[in-house]
Parts: structure tokens; C-alpha cells; sequence
């Protein structure tokens, strides 16, 4: 891992126009990538996940828009860029793999054709070369027998296989940035180990930085170097993987961990965090998390917490790690 | 929990074998072997976890228990009664005995009933209450789930998920059940929103001393809620064990691998060697001879493809189906 900044978002808005009205789903994200690193984005379901990384790829759905902020990578200003532009990066530079294979790998087409209409976008190369180059890439990916699936169909293979076939294909173009959201997810547990398994080897072979999309802490905490931790659009909590889980400090981050039952400690209670998350067209007007906290202060209902990092580079955007607040801001108010 | 020693459910030898036979006059026939030879029993009071991955045949199991499927073979037996062979007025009385919870919190209620009706339902089948006796059980009951009264009369889609998985267990309690299968009660709920739920059901387990069969793909919900878990694996229980026995030492290959696999969140331990079970579930349509598992066994011997293990009892309520679980044991 190098210091350099592979990807830097700063800012980023973005939203979808519903006939409810406006959905703010990512609402002033900031993080970084450095080359080589792993981030994890972990939240639970809407928090914002997915729209973060469409909005890199600029692949939004049409009622989509990124409204605010930058996404630099490389140095470069995504926003700015055009669709050609974009198609360049695209499968090059930054390649993404996605929850449920199926939907994403084309079903009329054979996993080899697949493979190299992906190279042939991008480079200049030989058709034999390119089934050659493909074939090799799925052997890396652990497939047996990779001559045989290059020419099967997508339908024919199992979950876990159609994932290794979207990360060999994700893979073809030695990309910088690797975006996998929810890549395990759908797959069975010994299928998960597997691909999370290759998906360390990838790393260690290819450095190549991911964005990590989960709901899962185990999953987090067996692959990310950093994490950011997102509820309600916004990012709550973000720093090095090790001090999450053992210096957690905002509150949904604890209820988090507190709440997700672990095959190692068999005694213990798990917690809960009381409530639901609020509909995006009805998010607080303070701290996003204020009616399900256990600390909430009079101020969480009037004000925004910040959302910079301190300077151990651990943010908590948070009112209890605050030193300027008044008696009168941190009387405690009963939520729920 | 409580433990009586009571015995309330004895499966034995279940089967389900579905017909997927195609062509003219089904010449090409062909079964899915979801439910294979499955043997458990389930004590008053307490909670069997059953837990496998997709397609290993717990829902199939959950089925035929709560008389939704009825068995290619084999017998349940509740509270001495075999199942496939009650009288109508007794089939009733268990109909109310034995209740379901489900996975999809969204699919499995009515939209255009609202709360009140979800819930009276089952009350009004078997029950002859009045209206204001109705009324007061239902409150109760929203009560007991954590559900705001005020809530009666909006419909499922004004819920989140959890508050709707609370209405399925609502109606699910109304009658005063014994015995209650959840079929992945929580897999579709978020994590904070999962543990609410697994603490309502210990909670009302408690308070109503309700018996449980806890089926779902996760380990650890499975773990924090089941007293016993059996392991299925192709349609087969490889292993069955309390939980304390099952996480000190596993005996199952099989289970071996599911433990290891399940990612562990505390970065602590990622450094940890894992075993990694490789290759793909064989089809249920079409399972390997001898051992199910011998295709992906990494102890697997010549035996193996050849005779089937038997599923055996190796120490007091502990059970496994591998020719060399005890050899294996610390491996
Ligand atoms: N095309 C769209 N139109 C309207 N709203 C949308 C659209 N896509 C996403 N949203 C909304 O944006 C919010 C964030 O969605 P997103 O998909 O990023 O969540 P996520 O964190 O990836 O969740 P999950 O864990 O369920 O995948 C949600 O409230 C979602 O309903
Ligand atoms: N009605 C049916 N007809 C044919 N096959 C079926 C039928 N119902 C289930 N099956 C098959 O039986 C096997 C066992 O299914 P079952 O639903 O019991 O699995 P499960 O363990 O509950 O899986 P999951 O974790 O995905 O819910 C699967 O291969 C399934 O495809
Ligand atoms: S800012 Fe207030 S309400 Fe928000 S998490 Fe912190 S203490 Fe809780
Ligand atoms: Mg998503
Ligand atoms: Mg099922």
C-alpha cells in the first residue's frame, strides 16, 4: 500500500427524483482510496451503499443525479468527464463486480465472448491472444476446466462460479480500483470463503485497490484495511479496521457490532438497536441517528455533528466527542 | 430455557422426493431428492436449529413438520401422534399446536388485510371469542410483539421489515401454539434489525413456553438462539449436537468447513488458517453415492463413495454421519 490517493471523494451528493419527492440517498460523502488499500463501506440496507459506487461509475439509474462534490481518481475529476470519457475508465481503470452475477453477466452471450469483448474495448489485441489472455485469467480465478466454461453459457454454471467468471472478466484489464459491492452475498457460505479467499489472492497478486460494499462485519473484518461505516446517506464512522472493532465510537457503529451475533462468544446477550431506519424523505433534521440513539442530547435534535477526522484519522461524526458543548445542549433527551 | 426431558416431536426416516420427470408420459423420470433419511427429535421447550445451506432441504423438513408437505415416507410423531395419521377433529387441535413463521415477512402476509384482520384470522377459525374479547387478545398479542396498538387498522406495507416479521409472529402466537417452526425468520432483516427479532422470539420462548425449530443458512443466528443444531447437508442431517458440543469440536467434516467458513467479525482473527471446503453442492437431483459429501471431503477414503455412513448416536445426544467422525475429531 502506497500514500498516494487512488480515489478521493469528497462532498459527493447525490439523488434520485421519485414521485414522493427528492430521495437525498448519498448526502455529503467523503473517503479515500490509496493505492493498494482495501475500504470497506459498511451499512445496512439504503444507507447508500450502491449509489456511492454508481455515482463513481457514473452508471445511475436516469432518475439519478450526482447533484454535488468530486470524485477525483487518479487526480482526475470524474464529474467532469463526459460519456466517452467515462467508457474509457469503465471496465479499464475501475471495474466493478456485483451482488448477483446473473443479472450482470450477459445471458445470450458465451462467458468467452464476454471475456474478450472486454479486452477488445479496451486494447488493442489479436483475437487468438485474447481468448488466450482470457482463458489464462480464468484459470487464475480458480475455474476447472477453463477451456470448457470460456465456451458454456452463463446459466449453465453455478453461483459461485458465475462470480469467478465476473471477477476474471473485472479482472481482464489489470484495473486500478476494483469496486465489489455485495460480492458474497447471495452465495452460500462455503462458496463465500471461497471467493473471499480469491478475492485476497487478487489483492496480494494483482494490488489492486477495492472498494469493498458489505452489510456484513465479518466480512469486513476479514477482508478491509479501513472502513467507513455509512447510515442514512452519510458516513458515521470511518477509520482503520483494527480501532473499529476495538474503539468503536459512534453509537450506531457500537449498536452494529453489539447487535451482530458471533460463532466465537456463544454467552453472549446481543443488544439491539430499538427502532427502524427513517425513510429518506423524512430523515431528522440533526443527527441522522438521534431517534434510535441511546445517548441523545437536546443539540443531536438541532444540529448537524461534523463529519471531520481527528487527528488520529478516525472520524465519528458525533456530538459525545464534542468539547464546546453548553449545559444546556447536552441534557439528555429520551427517544425511544 | 427450560428442559423437561419431555420429548414433543420424533421425525424418523423423512423423506420428500419431488417428481421433476419430464417428457411424454414422463419417460425420462427423474426426483429431487430434497429430504433424504432425517432423523431428530425435539424436547419441550427448547430450540433445534437447523442450519445448511441453500437447497440442503430445511425448508422441506420445516414443511412436512408443520403440515404443509406431506412426506414421501417416513413418520412425525407429535406428542405420541403420528402425524399422517390423525383423525380429523385431532388434525385440527394440532393444526393449532403447531405454527409457522417465514423468511419473507413481505410475501406471507395479505397487503390488502390490515393488522387487525392478519392477526384475528387464525382466532376466528379456532376460536369462538367475542368482539371486545377478539379486540383485547389482539391488543395483547401486538403488545407481547412490540407492535403499537395504535397500528390495528394500517396494512403490511405501512411496516418496515421488522415491524411485519412482529405481525407474522403475532399471528403466528395467537392461539397459544406448542411448537413454532421459523423458516428463516431474520435472514431478510437487517442486522440491527435481526438481533430485535431473535430477542422477541427468546423472549416470548420464555413467557409462553414455546417450543422451537429454528431453520435458517446463518450460523450465527443459529447459534445465539438454538439449544441443539443439526447440520444438513444434501438433504441429509450430517450432525446434531448441542451447541456446546457442536462449536468445541465439531465431528462433520462438513461441519467442520461451514464453522471455518463463517467469517468472524473481529479482525483479530483473519490471520487464522481456514478451511476452506472447495468444488461446488452436487445437484440434489442427482447425489453422489456412499457418503453425500465425499466429492468434497478432504478425509474422504475409498468407503466413502461406496457405503453410506450411518447416522449414529457416538456419545449421549450427539449424533454424526461420517465413517471417521471419531478418528477425526482432532483434526
Ligand atoms: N433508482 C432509484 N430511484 C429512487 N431511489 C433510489 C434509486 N436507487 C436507489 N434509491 C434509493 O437510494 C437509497 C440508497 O440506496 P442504495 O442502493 O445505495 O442502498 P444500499 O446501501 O446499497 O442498500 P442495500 O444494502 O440494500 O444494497 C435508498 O433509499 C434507495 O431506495
Ligand atoms: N416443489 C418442488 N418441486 C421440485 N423441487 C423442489 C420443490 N421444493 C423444493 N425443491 C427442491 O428441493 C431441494 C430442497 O429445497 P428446500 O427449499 O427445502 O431447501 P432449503 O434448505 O430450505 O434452501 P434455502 O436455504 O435456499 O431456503 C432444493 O433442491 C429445491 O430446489
Ligand atoms: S450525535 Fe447524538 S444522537 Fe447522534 S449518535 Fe451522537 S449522541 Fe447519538
Ligand atoms: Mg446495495
Ligand atoms: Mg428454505
Amino acid at each position: 500500500m502506497s500514500n498516494e490517493n487512488l480515489l478521493e471523494i469528497k462532498e459527493l451528493r447525490t439523488s434520485f427524483k421519485t414521485e414522493e419527492g427528492k430521495v437525498p440517498s448519498v448526502d455529503g460523502v467523503s473517503f479515500q482510496i490509496k493505492k493498494g488499500e482495501v475500504v470497506a463501506l459498511v451499512g445496512e440496507s439504503g444507507s447508500g451503499k450502491s449509489v456511492t459506487a454508481l455515482s463513481v461509475l457514473d452508471i445511475l439509474a436516469s432518475n439519478g443525479r450526482i447533484e454535488g462534490g468530486e470524485i477525483l481518481f487518479n487526480g482526475q475529476n470524474l464529474t467532469k468527464y463526459n460519456e466517452q470519457q467515462m467508457r474509457k475508465i469503465r471496465g479499464n481503470d475501475i471495474s466493478m463486480i456485483f451482488q448477483e452475477p446473473l443479472t450482470s453477466l450477459n445471458p445470450v452471450f458465451k462467458v468467452g465472448e464476454q471475456m474478450t469483448e472486454a479486452l477488445h474495448a479496451h486494447q488493442k489485441i489479436s483475437k487468438s491472444k485474447a481468448k488466450e489472455k482470457s482463458i489464462e485469467m480464468l484459470d487464475k480465478v480458480g475455474i476447472p476446466r477453463a477451456n470448457k466454461v470460456f465456451n458454456s453459457y452463463p446459466h449453465s454454471l453455478s453461483g459461485g462460479m458465475r462470480q469467478r467468471v465476473m471477477i476474471a472478466i473485472a479482472l481482464m484489464c489489470d484495473p486500478k480500483l476494483l469496486i465489489a459491492d455485495e460480492p458474497t452475498t447471495a452465495l452460500d457460505v462455503t462458496i463465500q470463503a471461497q471467493i473471499l479467499k480469491l478475492l485476497k489472492e487478487v489483492i496480494k497478486k494483482f494490488d489492486t485497490s477495492i472498494l469493498l460494499i458489505t452489510h456484513d462485519l465479518g466480512v469486513v473484518a476479514e477482508m478491509a484495511d479501513r472502513v467507513a461505516v455509512m447510515y442514512c446517506g452519510q458516513i458515521v464512522e470511518e477509520t482503520d479496521v483494527f480501532t473499529l472493532f476495538k474503539n468503536p465510537k459512534h453509537p450506531y457503529t457500537k449498536g452494529l457490532i453489539d447487535s451482530t451475533p458471533k460463532i466465537n462468544q456463544l454467552d453472549e446477550k446481543l443488544r439491539s438497536i430499538p427502532g427502524s431506519v427513517p425513510s429518506p424523505l423524512e430523515y431528522p433534521a440533526g443527527c441522522r441517528f438521534a431517534d434510535r440513539c441511546p445517548h441523545t442530547m437536546s443539540i443531536c435534535l438541532q444540529k448537524v455533528p461534523n463529519d471531520e477526522l481527528n487527528d488520529e484519522n478516525h472520524l465519528s461524526r458525533c456530538f459525545l466527542h464534542s468539547d464546546e458543548l453548553t449545559d444546556d445542549e447536552k441534557v439528555q433527551v429520551k427517544v425511544n | 430455557m427450560t428442559n423437561t426431558n419431555e420429548m414433543l416431536l420424533e421425525v424418523k426416516g423423512l423423506k420428500k422426493y419431488f417428481d421433476v420427470s419430464t417428457g411424454l408420459l414422463k419417460k425420462k423420470e427423474a426426483y429431487v431428492y430434497a429430504v433424504d433419511d432425517v432423523n431428530f427429535y425435539v424436547r419441550k421447550g427448547e430450540t433445534l436449529g437447523i442450519v445448511g445451506e441453500s437447497g440442503c432441504g430445511k425448508s422441506t423438513t420445516g414443511n412436512m413438520v408443520g403440515m404443509l408437505l406431506e412426506p414421501t415416507e417416513g413418520e412425525i410423531i407429535y406428542k405420541q401422534q403420528n402425524l399422517r395419521e390423525l383423525s380429523k377433529k385431532n388434525l385440527r387441535n394440532v393444526r393449532s399446536e403447531i405454527q409457522m413463521i417465514f423468511q419473507d415477512p413481505f410475501s406471507s402476509l395479505n397487503p390488502r388485510m390490515k393488522v387487525y384482520d392478519i392477526i384475528a384470522e387464525p382466532l376466528r377459525t379456532h376460536e369462538n371469542l367475542t368482539r371486545k374479547e377478539l379486540y383485547d387478545r389482539i391488543a395483547e398479542l401486538m403488545d407481547l410483539v412490540g407492535l403499537n396498538k395504535s397500528y390495528m387498522k394500517r396494512y403490511p406495507h405501512e411496516f418496515s421489515g421488522g415491524q411485519r416479521q412482529r405481525i407474522g409472529i403475532a399471528r403466528a402466537i395467537a392461539l397459544n401454539p406448542e411448537l413454532v417452526i421459523c423458516d428463516e425468520p431474520v435472514s431478510a432483516l437487517d442486522v440491527s434489525i435481526q438481533s430485535q427479532i431473535l430477542n422477541l422470539l427468546l423472549k416470548l420462548q420464555k413467557e409462553l413456553d414455546l417450543t422451537f425449530i429454528f431453520i435458517a443458512h446463518g450460523l450465527p443466528a443459529v447459534q445465539y438462539i438454538s439449544d441443539r443444531i443439526a447440520v444438513m447437508y444434501l438433504g441429509k442431517v450430517v450432525e446434531l449436537a448441542s451447541k456446546e458440543d457442536l462449536f468445541k469440536q465439531a465431528l462433520h467434516p462438513y461441519t467442520k468447513g461451514l464453522l471455518s467458513a463463517v467469517p468472524i467479525p473481529d479482525p483479530e482473527f483473519r490471520e487464522e488458517e481456514k478451511y476452506v471446503i472447495e468444488g461446488d453442492i452436487p445437484s440434489p437431483e442427482n447425489p453422489p453415492t456412499g457418503c453425500n459429501f465425499h466429492t468434497r471431503c478432504p478425509f474422504a477414503q475409498d468407503i466413502c463413495k461406496t457405503k453410506k455412513p450411518e447416522f449414529e448416536e457416538v456419545s449421549k445426544d450427539r449424533f454424526v454421519a461420517c465413517h471417521f467422525a471419531l478418528e477425526l475429531a482432532n483434526k
